[in-house]
């Protein structure tokens, strides 16, 4: 016998070795994913809120991102309107704050704007999550292809400042003057879908 | 006897077994793809001038060497290399390894598609479009067909060039055009196919980015089967009188030919079937969820009759593509062991099988190592296969152009071996940079892998967020059971 059918002999062990190894070792769905998170743009929303009257500081809370796997708002723009006959505070000491609160207890930045004319807008910067929210972290993955999805909100909250008023009477605010302002808010919202699928091959 | 070659009975034989060789999964989905989402006719325009300029020039390099050696990838690069010859021997080393990582997960590959084909009989996908080749994929049902297509690989290398490979090879690879060929035809009387074409067609240069046109270079390189010594291999059972260059061409521009076909099989079944804009399709990051996913979902919506009789000749072609593609892959290390160890042929064949097999079982039960021994293929063996052989019939072998000529009027060898000197390197250069994005498409915005890494079409975003998303992507890894 050759040395080369010694090998083959061997290797044909081997084989053997192989696939009962393969068949004992193989669990279902391990090993079968890649993970991919392309980030795109889910929804882009600009809504028009109705009037809103005020007779004071106080805070609205205007909207949430609805979409799945929102992990990004950006581009957000509120802007205020002033309509009705009492006009825009003018002393300059009332603002309008813009609150945004990712989910999973993050913070984001917001801000703040004077009230200064009868048109404010306030561009807020980007909000971002810094980690996946606590509901995708599972171990209960389903079948390659499956696409995962969270549904977590981004709160959007508008704190009304009123400007001081010297002559304000206590429970009074604002000398009892009602302001009247349209707010508009506009944002997209970026999400990631993570996707759940089949390696695929460069070659070949 | 041992060690002895053998020799194509044919012109016509070495050509099916040259296209069959470069013709794979990746002609028939992958292109296609490729050519849809790269801007259609102005990615085609790139494509093609790549081909004439870079992938040919570098195709019929190869060939020329296996040609003027009339021996496989190691004991050429030993003979051609003159005086130094064993030292240039060891470069013919990573052909070989390159063809032996593709086979250890092409197997397993092939095993698919073989399975596809005869569960059309029982209706196994089509019961189950969409959920059929995640069951199938992987497991102990994939290593039993990937030992069903190692065995069949085995056989026909075994045989002999012509009395296994070309036998093979003039049936399968006809088969393949008049398969690709009928279903196109059959798509384009249907209603709405149009739609598939626009999305070939329609030329959008705004999307050919410098990632896309490193992309293309490297899916010339490895659709024409270059780097792993099979073109070379092939080559050196040629007869004299035959042009490298008149062969090496037809080859190359028919390899093109079929992905083109492929694509205008492809999007236009998608099309009408009303599948191109369905998240069964748009889902589909990869060549496999396409062919294997979305298009027995395209099958299923073209009635029971019709569909399943396309449905069946589908996978039937795609096997066809992936044999034929394997034979020359295992016919490369095979004839090294004939050629340098005087092996006898069946022998050596059955050796590689095992070795094939074995390694390829990991493959067939874990997705991970399928992707493994492709990256180390491409990103490595192959990138480099291609940079020393085109270095090797570009400077180092003296008599190229004139192999290049012979059997030609014109003399165009020595432009030819001029590009493999100068355009070439640089374009090697290109594709084994952006290695790392190859099969990573990223539809826009960050991606991450999970490996971590990041790839992001803007990437002062991508640095900005790197850190944090690099956390997500290793918190997804912990809860898929990746680490």
């Amino acid at each position: 016998m050759q040395k080369v059918d010694l090998v083959i002999g061997g290797l044909g062990v081997v084989a053997i070795i192989a696939t009962t190894l393969g068949v004992a070792l193989y669990e279902e769905g391990a090993g079968e994913r890649t993970v991919r998170f392309p980030e795109g743009l889910l929804h882009e929303h600009d809504t028009d809120e109705a009037e809103q009257s005020d007779r004071g500081a106080g805070s609205l809370e205007y909207e949430k991102a609805l979409r799945n796997n929102a992990t990004l708002m950006r581009d957000m723009v509120v802007t205020f309107t002033f309509t009705g006959e009492t006009g825009v505070p003018t002393d300059g000491t009332g603002s309008y704050e813009v609150r945004i609160t990712p989910p999973g207890n993050q913070t984001c930045e917001g801000k703040i704007e004077p009230w200064s004319e009868d048109r404010v807008t306030v561009a807020v910067p980007d909000c971002r999550l810094a980690q996946p929210p606590e509901s995708v972290r599972t171990t209960d993955v389903g079948s390659v292809g499956q696409t995962l999805v969270w549904n977590e909100d981004f709160i959007f909250e508008i704190i009304i400042t009123d400007p001081d008023d010297p002559l304000a009477v206590e429970d009074l605010p604002l000398g009892g003057v009602e302001y009247t302002y349209d707010v508009d808010v506009a944002y997209k919202e970026y999400g990631y879908r993570a996707t759940v699928e089949q390696p695929d091959v460069s070659s070949r | 006897m041992a060690g002895v070659r053998g020799a194509w009975n044919s012109r016509f034989g070495f050509i099916m077994a040259a296209v069959g060789s470069a013709v794979g999964l990746g002609n028939l989905v992958r292109f296609p793809r490729e050519l849809a989402d790269n801007g259609g006719a102005a990615y085609l325009f790139v494509y093609l001038l790549l081909l004439v300029l870079v992938g040919l020039p570098a195709l019929l390099g190869e060939m020329s060497l296996g040609k003027m050696a009339e021996l496989s990838p190691v004991r050429a690069f030993q003979k051609l290399g003159g005086e130094h010859g064993k030292k240039w021997a060891v470069l013919g080393v990573f052909g070989m390894l390159a063809a032996m990582f593709v086979l250890f997960f092409y197997i397993d590959m092939t095993g698919w598609t073989l399975r596809f084909f005869f569960a059309s009989f029982w209706d196994a996908w089509w019961d189950d479009p969409e959920g059929y080749y995640d069951k199938i994929a992987y497991g102990p049902g994939a290593i039993l067909w990937h030992g069903i297509v190692a065995a069949i690989v085995v056989a026909i290398v075994a045989r002999g060039i012509s009395g296994g490979i070309e036998k093979v090879v003039t049936i399968v690879i006809p088969a393949l055009f008049v398969i690709v060929i009928g279903i196109v035809i059959y798509a384009l009387f249907q209603p709405g196919m149009s739609d598939g074409y626009k999305e070939i067609f329609d030329p959008d240069f705004s999307a050919l980015s410098p990632n896309n046109i490193a992309s293309a270079v490297g899916q010339v390189f490895f659709s024409l089967s270059l780097g792993q010594g099979a073109m070379l291999t092939y080559a050196s059972y040629m007869d004299k009188k035959q042009s490298v260059t008149q062969d090496g061409t037809i080859t190359a521009f028919a390899d093109t030919g079929v992905a083109m076909l492929a694509a205008m099989m492809i999007f236009p079944v998608l099309a009408f079937t009303g599948l191109l804009t369905s998240p069964v399709f748009l889902e589909q990051q990869s060549s496999f969820g396409t062919a294997f996913i979305a298009m027995p979902a395209a099958f299923v919506q073209m009635g029971d009759v019709v569909g399943r009789i396309i449905g069946t000749v589908f996978f039937l072609g795609l096997f066809f593509a992936a044999l034929s593609s394997a034979i020359s892959l295992l016919e490369v290390p095979t004839s090294v062991l004939v050629d340098s160890l005087g092996v006898v042929r069946w022998k050596a064949a059955l050796l590689l099988g095992f070795i094939v097999y074995s390694f390829g079982v990991v493959s067939a039960v874990n997705a991970d190592w399928f992707v493994l021994y492709d990256e180390i293929a491409v990103n490595f063996f192959i990138v480099a296969g291609v940079a020393f052989t085109t270095f090797f019939a570009g400077w180092i072998v003296p008599g190229v152009a004139k192999e290049l000529d012979s059997g030609l009027k014109s003399r165009i060898g020595i432009y030819l071996v001029w590009v493999m000197r100068t355009v070439t390197p640089v374009l090697i250069l290109v594709v084994f940079l952006f290695g790392g994005l190859f099969g990573n498409d990223v539809d826009g915005g960050i991606a991450f892998w999970a490996d971590g890494s990041c790839a992001s079409v803007t990437e002062a975003e991508c640095e900005a967020n790197a850190a944090g998303w690099r956390e997500l992507g290793h918190d997804f890894k912990k809860a898929f059971g990746f680490d």
